[in-house]
């Protein structure tokens, strides 16, 4: 219960310290949000009217005043309103949100029906030519970029054969290109990670005194090795969620995909702070969230781990 | 037999990826020079890898795209090892507090996403090269001092530098003769595949075009440009593809087949060491 408590401090002292260090960049940064809003509203812009909106938006106030602000809106979840689309940055992220969290979810099952049988056939048949091409296999797809992975999936199945859609969303058809594009990136990382873990856990010596008890090696072999190999899996979903981050922002630009990544990278060119700013603080907090309750959960599922498990 | 010759191999490929990035320097060619009614050229003796949508030269922007790729991701990585090592040692030895701020800090961070950081960056700073340099080596330099730190405080902890400090060995001496030796292979499996990680980065963001701008041919940014073309002359996406992809395997296998080799050696070191003790 301690040790809950000290790591939901840490946590919200990261949290604080990150927003507060985004907040500062992005406000002692060069560039004036008047002028791009007013931009945005397509007119010519009067030095009066700068000096009106720079009024509204706070900026003739002092740094320490605009942060005061900025921080008692931000936990009211009032995240500003969008300089481009006068919406409110909180809405636009929690709109666009769901559609990446599908083409997530669809990469983890990607990266699962790819990785688990070839990381746990590698492991169980250790040095032979099996683990030794899924090692290739693991070291190659690690390495190939997966924008590049995208195109020539469209190229394949939208251009030359036309089965699916290749750019946009709406139907199931539109979330299997991107899907799969980054669940194919995702199983390089779940190769291995499954193979060392069951090669871990077949050594293990309370697996050994099941072994001795008699219990056939089929029952043994998925039981109790494949529950033992899931702790190392479990223990590195924030690392997985953090790059799925990177790994959603580039596939929802390269597939037109509208969700939270293309809606940031949007936003980045039209300079769209508050936008930024949310986007950012909110995926902070997700990874460390995640994080935070998966030594928790580490914890309870295997007691005497501890945070031994973890990989960094 | 077979070790060394896949050694070989491997030194001979970084020698490769060496000469092309001082060639990229040397080329007379220009990247830049755009000719209308030569777009779009296959292989010729003019133009060796063709010529792209605008009639520029592929095999100098190839080599422009070298410097970018490849040369941005050593830049990172060394400074973040040149940053992460010595605060590592600092942590590793020093202890007390100086360790306890250290790792409090560097817990939150250790995992945090580069990618993020790069995009809050290009965000404040405008989209360049530069900006996701800076946004790795915030991130990658804990990892290095982790590492380094872990290292250190095992091999400080040991009776070989408790001798040395007895004999009056300086605090020099010992992180020379010691802790060097021990962090050297980690820190060069580890920086080793991260340049390739760092390279995917790179292209990734120059991809999407919070990376390199146009006209410069960075990898990335040239598959973003021609990516239209992917029909009509599939070589020009294909080329830029093709190094990125073999570049990066040859960063992430050379450091993957050096992990093995360091591990089994450091393994092999302990049970000569084991087996010395029960002597």
């Amino acid at each position: 219960m301690k040790i809950i408590g000290r790591q939901a401090v840490s946590f919200l002292l990261f949290l604080w310290i990150f927003s507060t260090i985004s907040f500062l960049l992005i406000n002692l940064a060069p560039g004036d949000p008047a002028s791009t809003i007013l931009r945005a509203e397509d007119v010519a812009v009067t030095q009066q009217q700068l000096n009106e909106v720079r009024q509204e938006l706070g900026m003739n106030d002092s740094i320490f005043e605009q942060y005061t602000a900025w921080l008692g809106s931000f936990l009211l979840f009032d995240w500003g309103t969008s300089y481009v689309t006068q919406e409110p940055a909180f809405m636009m992220i929690m709109r666009a949100l769901p559609a990446t969290i599908y083409i997530s979810a669809g990469a983890f099952l990607t990266a699962a029906v790819i990785a688990v049988p070839i990381g746990s056939a590698a492991a169980l048949h250790r040095g032979s030519w099996i683990d030794k091409s899924a090692r290739l296999l693991a070291v190659t797809g690690a390495s190939v970029p997966s924008f590049l992975i995208g195109l020539v999936l469209i190229q394949l199945f939208a251009v030359q054969l036309g089965w699916l859609p290749a750019i946009g969303a709406g139907t199931w058809w539109h979330l299997l290109l991107p899907s799969l594009t980054l669940g194919i990136g995702m199983a390089s990382f779940y190769i291995r990670l499954i193979r060392s873990s069951f090669l871990e856990a077949l050594e293990e010596p309370s697996l050994r005194a099941v072994s001795a008890r008699g219990i056939s090696e089929q029952k043994l072999r998925w039981k109790y090795t494949f529950r033992a190999a899931l702790v190392p899996v479990i223990s590195v979903l924030g690392v997985s969620i953090s790059s799925l981050i990177g790994g959603t922002v580039v596939i929802e630009v390269v597939f037109g995909y509208p969700g939270a990544g293309s809606l940031i990278v949007d936003s980045i060119t039209r300079r769209d702070i508050p936008v930024i700013q949310g986007y950012t603080v909110l995926m902070a907090a997700a990874v460390s969230l995640i994080q935070l309750s998966n030594d928790l959960l580490l914890r309870w599922i295997a007691p005497n781990r501890g945070t031994e498990g973890r990989v960094f | 037999m077979k070790r060394t010759l896949s050694s070989r191999l491997y030194l001979l490929l970084f020698l490769f990826v060496f000469f092309i990035l001082v060639l990229s320097w040397f080329w007379p060619v220009s990247s830049s020079a755009v000719s209308v009614p030569e777009r779009l050229q296959g292989p010729s003796a003019a133009y060796w890898l063709g010529t792209d949508q605008l009639g520029r030269d592929v095999l100098a922007r190839m080599l422009e795209g070298a410097s970018y790729t490849i040369g941005f991701s050593l830049l990172a990585i060394v400074l973040s090892v040149l940053l992460g090592v010595p605060a590592g040692i600092l942590a590793g030895m020093k202890g007390g507090w100086i360790d306890r701020l250290f790792t409090r800090i560097g817990d939150s961070f250790l995992a945090f996403p580069d990618f993020l950081l790069a995009l809050l960056l290009s965000a404040v700073l405008g989209p360049g090269l530069f900006n996701v340099v800076i946004a790795v080596v915030l991130v990658k330099w804990i990892q290095y001092s982790y590492l380094v730190r872990g290292i250190t405080r095992e091999v400080t902890q040991g009776q070989a530098v408790l001798l040395s400090i007895i004999n009056g060995s300086s605090t020099a001496a010992i992180i020379k003769a010691h802790v060097f030796p021990a962090i050297r292979s980690h820190v060069l499996v580890m920086s080793t595949t991260d340049v390739g990680k760092v390279m995917l980065l790179i292209a990734s963001l120059s991809y999407i075009g919070l990376g390199a701008q146009p006209p410069s041919a960075e990898w990335g940014a040239m598959l973003n440009e021609s990516r239209a073309y992917f029909t009509d002359s599939p070589r020009l996406l294909l080329i830029p593809g093709a190094a990125i992809a073999g570049t990066a395997l040859l960063f992430h296998s050379a450091g993957d087949k050096w992990r093995d080799s360091f591990l089994k050696e450091e393994t092999e070191a302990k049970e000569e060491k084991q087996r010395a003790a029960n002597g």
